[in-house]
C-alpha cells in the first residue's frame, strides 16, 4: 500500500426510492474532490460502520454494487469494479491503490446489479484517497507516475 | 519495525482521547478533540492504528499495561462494535483538513469472521502520511447513535519516523 496524503469520505446516497436492477447513480460534488488525482479507495458496509456521519444507514452488502470512475478526459478508467473487493474487511485489511489519474468524480458512479439486501436511504460508503493538483509534481515519483 | 508488509517506522507513540463530556457520555453530533500533546511536534506521521478492545468472537478484552478497560478517569476503552460508530478528521500541520472523517474502525482492520471460521489474521497499519495538527484534528459521533452513553475512550498508535 502507497503513502496516503489525503483522504475524503464521500458518500453516495441510494434515494428516496428503493434503486432498480441496471441502475446507476452518481456521484455528487464534493469540493474538496475538485482538482484531484485519486490514488486509491475503499468502500465499507454496514459491518464495519454502523451510520454514516450524515446520519444514514449504510448498505448492508456490496456484492451487488460495481463502481465506475472517470477521468478529466471522460474516460472510464474503473469500470465497473465490484465494491466488495474495496472493502479491506474482505481483502486481508488491504486498501486497492491505483496509479493516481485526474478524477472527474461528478461523472463517476456506482452501478446496482443486485438489489438484494438494499433499501431506499441507505448509502454507499467511499473512502477516496486522493493528491491536490498544485501538490503532484511534489509526490509523483511516490506513485510511480510521471516518468 | 515493520507490521503487515505496508509500513515502516523507527518510533511509534500512543494517545488517548476522551470520547465524552461533563455528564460522562458521548452525544451524538459532537466533537471530541485531540489533546494538544507536544508529541506530534515535528513528527512525520507513517502508520495509524486504532487499539480497541475486541469483543466475542474477536476475543478477549484488552487488560495490558494502561489500556485498562476500567480507568477511573477515561471510564472503557472504546470497543470494536462502537467503533463502527465513530469517525476522525485529522488536520496537518499546514492546519489543512488533511483526512476527513476516517472511519475509527478501518483504523483497526481485520477481516470478516464468523464463529465458525474463526481465526485471527494480521491487521494491516494504514500508512496515513504527514505531519499532523491535533488542536484540529476531532473524533466525531452521527447522530442518531445512541451507544455512548458511559464514559469511553479512544486510544490510538501512531507511527512515525
Amino acid at each position: 500500500m502507497k503513502p496516503i496524503l489525503r483522504s475524503y469520505l464521500a458518500e453516495v446516497n441510494l434515494g428516496t426510492t428503493t434503486p432498480g436492477k441496471g441502475q446507476n447513480i452518481n456521484i455528487q460534488d464534493y469540493p474538496q474532490l475538485r482538482e484531484v488525482y485519486i490514488c486509491g479507495l475503499e468502500v465499507f458496509d454496514k459491518n464495519q460502520l454502523g451510520i454514516s456521519p450524515s446520519g444514514k444507514t449504510v448498505v448492508s452488502a456490496l456484492s451487488g454494487i460495481t463502481i465506475t470512475l472517470m477521468d478529466k478526459f471522460n474516460m472510464e478508467m474503473i469500470y465497473q469494479y465490484p465494491t466488495f473487493d474495496l472493502n479491506p474487511a474482505n481483502v486481508g485489511g488491504f486498501y486497492r491503490d491505483f496509479k493516481p489519474f485526474f478524477l472527474q468524480l461528478t461523472k463517476s458512479y456506482i452501478s446496482i446489479l443486485d438489489t438484494t439486501g438494499l433499501a431506499a436511504n441507505e448509502s454507499v460508503m467511499l473512502n477516496i484517497f486522493y493528491i491536490t493538483a498544485k501538490d503532484w509534481e511534489k509526490y509523483k515519483s511516490l506513485y510511480g507516475a510521471g516518468k | 519495525m515493520e507490521q503487515g508488509n505496508n509500513i515502516e517506522c523507527l518510533k511509534t507513540f500512543r494517545i488517548k482521547i476522551p470520547l465524552f463530556n461533563e455528564q460522562g457520555n458521548g452525544q451524538p453530533g459532537q466533537k471530541y478533540f485531540f489533546p494538544d500533546n507536544p508529541i506530534f511536534k515535528g513528527k512525520n506521521i507513517v502508520g495509524i492504528d486504532a487499539n480497541l478492545n475486541e469483543i466475542a468472537p474477536f476475543g478477549p478484552a484488552i487488560q495490558q499495561g494502561d489500556l485498562v478497560n476500567n480507568d477511573g478517569n477515561l471510564g472503557a476503552l472504546l470497543n470494536f462494535n462502537g467503533a463502527k460508530f465513530v469517525y476522525c478528521t485529522i488536520y496537518g500541520e499546514d492546519q489543512i483538513e488533511k483526512f476527513y472523517n476516517v472511519p475509527l474502525r478501518s483504523f483497526y482492520m481485520i477481516p470478516s469472521v464468523t464463529a465458525i471460521t474463526l481465526k485471527k489474521q494480521p491487521r494491516r497499519v494504514k500508512p496515513y502520511y504527514g505531519q499532523i495538527f491535533p488542536r484540529k484534528s476531532f473524533l466525531f459521533i452521527p447522530v442518531s447513535t445512541v451507544l455512548f452513553t458511559n464514559k469511553t475512550y479512544v486510544s490510538l498508535t501512531f507511527y512515525y519516523n
